[in-house]
């Protein structure tokens, strides 16, 4: 080895020495000596700030979720849910459940009176409804199982 | 209360056993009284475009013979708490008073 060669070498070194962790001595031509532990403290902290970093992510993309569901129930229960409770019907009675297509007023005899009918039930017992007794009907229609 | 459906007798009975149904269960067969309470199946109602059936739902006629609601309901097995709470609020008088028809 020359003297300039000799002289190179040993700055390299000496760098290595002043520089702690950022350096890799060569010790012989191609070879790379094992990462000082400075370095590897480096590493650590360079994981646990990108472990950090990935942890504050997540819980944020939770934050946003969790608000984007607690905002979406209760736009949903406003829109959907207040509107079925409090929806009004004829003479301020409540009002058609779960939305026109489940249920819907129809109001073409409300405040009518309502018509008399006989009609006979499955052994032929005739019933004759006459409203107006003094005590309240309920008709339920039913398509049946025909 | 009274049901009210088109079933022939032995569907009705049929019907009875399935679910135990206790109160009158009418058949309106000819469907003569679904139409006099405007219960056959109109467009953008819950059974728009069925035939031969009534559309379900049901009527609330008050003691002295009004009809107070005429409602189409095909899930009213589910509203029957409100309807006993709209027959409460007749009896205790807390609604507004029906317009003469």
């Amino acid at each position: 080895m020359s003297k300039r060669d000799k002289a190179k070498r040993d700055s390299r070194q000496q760098t290595g020495k002043t520089s702690g962790m950022h350096a890799e001595t060569r010790t012989a031509p191609g070879l790379v000596r094992a990462p000082s532990a400075g370095r590897q403290a480096e590493q650590e902290q360079r994981r646990r700030a990108a472990s950090r970093q990935r942890t504050r992510r997540r819980w944020q993309i939770a934050a946003v979720a969790a608000t984007v569901l607690i905002a979406g129930t209760i736009g949903g229960w406003l829109i959907l849910g207040r509107s079925s409770t409090t929806a009004i019907g004829p003479d301020g009675l409540p009002g058609p459940l779960g939305g026109s297509s489940i249920s819907q007023d129809i109001n073409t005899l409300v405040g009518k009176a309502a018509p008399s009918f006989t009609l006979a039930d499955s052994d032929g017992k005739r019933y004759n409804v006459v409203p107006g007794q003094g005590r309240p009907i309920v008709l339920v229609f039913h398509m049946g199982i025909t | 209360m009274y049901v009210i459906n088109s079933d022939a007798p032995a569907q009705s009975r049929q019907l009875k056993q399935i679910t135990g149904i206790s109160v009158p269960v009418l058949l309106d067969q000819q469907l003569s009284v679904a139409p006099q309470y405007d219960f056959l199946p109109k467009a953008n109602q819950p059974m728009a475009g069925m035939m031969g059936v009534a559309q379900m739902g049901f009527v609330i006629i008050d003691g002295q013979g009004t009809i107070r609601i005429q409602r189409a309901d095909i899930n009213f097995g589910a509203h029957a708490g409100q309807m006993l709470q709209i027959l409460r609020l007749l009896a205790q008088g807390q609604h507004v008073s029906p317009t003469p028809g």
